[in-house]
């Protein structure tokens, strides 16, 4: 299988893998890609302050007095 | 006791809203959260303060929460996309490439560590399409697996990635625009 993801792939895998198991042709792909694409690199940053958010959030929300 | 019904009065309207951001509807909110204060209110244990007792009281609203989605998931399932714009379509050219290149966020430490940012935050999350929205705060509020998620919507697992796909590029956005550029979230 081809390796080669765009970067419109890329973005959709980074955020699947939020909701499911990537397999491992798929990583292996996003991790070719990200060793020559800055822009991929920087999404996928913001997609783990992302997912940082959403761990503290959850928090905030279900437990700390909030405001 | 009227200790208990003062205190949870006062948590009344945070809990409408997370009950509202979840539900996209302020008449199956309400009856959540009256359904979560009821609860509160028989319950004979008092509680060490106003934390202890949002916790219990968001823990149940949950359970509340998710009997709303069953008791009225034929109205939810309305996946007529409510979602005009192709998100997909704005980042990306049609070879795939991004049109506007991410930018730098910064450091994720210092970020979080800002309570204001948490506020736009949830303000993004409230102005997801109702469907997106919904499908996200299942996910990432009430903490469900997908599998269940497809399950109460009647959904395949292929649809909702793509409405949580869609939802998680919509939040970067609004965060984009709403905090790390700093316009008011529209």
């Amino acid at each position: 299988m081809d390796l080669k993801r765009s970067c419109r792939e890329v973005t959709r895998l980074v955020l699947e893998s939020e909701d499911r198991e990537l397999t491992a042709t798929e990583r292996l792909a996003l991790e070719m890609h990200w060793r020559i694409c800055d822009t991929c690199r920087k999404f996928r940053e913001q997609a783990q302050l992302m997912h940082g958010a959403m761990a503290r959030w959850r928090r905030y929300r279900n437990d700390e007095d909030s405001r | 006791m009227i200790e208990i019904a003062r205190q949870v009065e006062t948590l009344r309207p945070q809990l409408l809203r997370y009950a509202r951001s979840q539900l996209r509807n302020d008449a199956w909110a309400e009856d959540a959260v009256s359904e979560a204060m009821l609860a509160a209110l028989e319950k004979p244990q008092s509680f060490a303060g106003q934390s202890q007792l949002k916790t219990w009281l968001v823990g149940i609203l949950k359970h509340k929460v998710i009997d709303q989605l069953r008791r009225h998931s034929r109205e939810c399932t309305i996946l007529s996309d409510d979602d005009e714009t192709d998100i997909d379509e704005l980042l990306f050219k049609a070879d795939g490439h991004w049109r506007e290149a991410p930018q730098e966020w910064g450091s994720p430490e210092q970020t979080l560590n800002q309570r204001q940012f948490f506020e736009v935050l949830e303000q993004c999350m409230e102005h997801l399409p109702a469907t997106q929205g919904r499908v996200f705060m299942m996910r990432e509020w009430l903490e469900l697996g997908t599998d269940e998620i497809c399950k109460e919507l009647s959904i395949t697992s292929t649809n909702l990635w793509v409405l949580l796909h869609r939802a998680r590029l919509r939040l970067r956005d609004c965060l984009q625009q709403g905090w790390f550029t700093g316009r008011p979230v529209t």
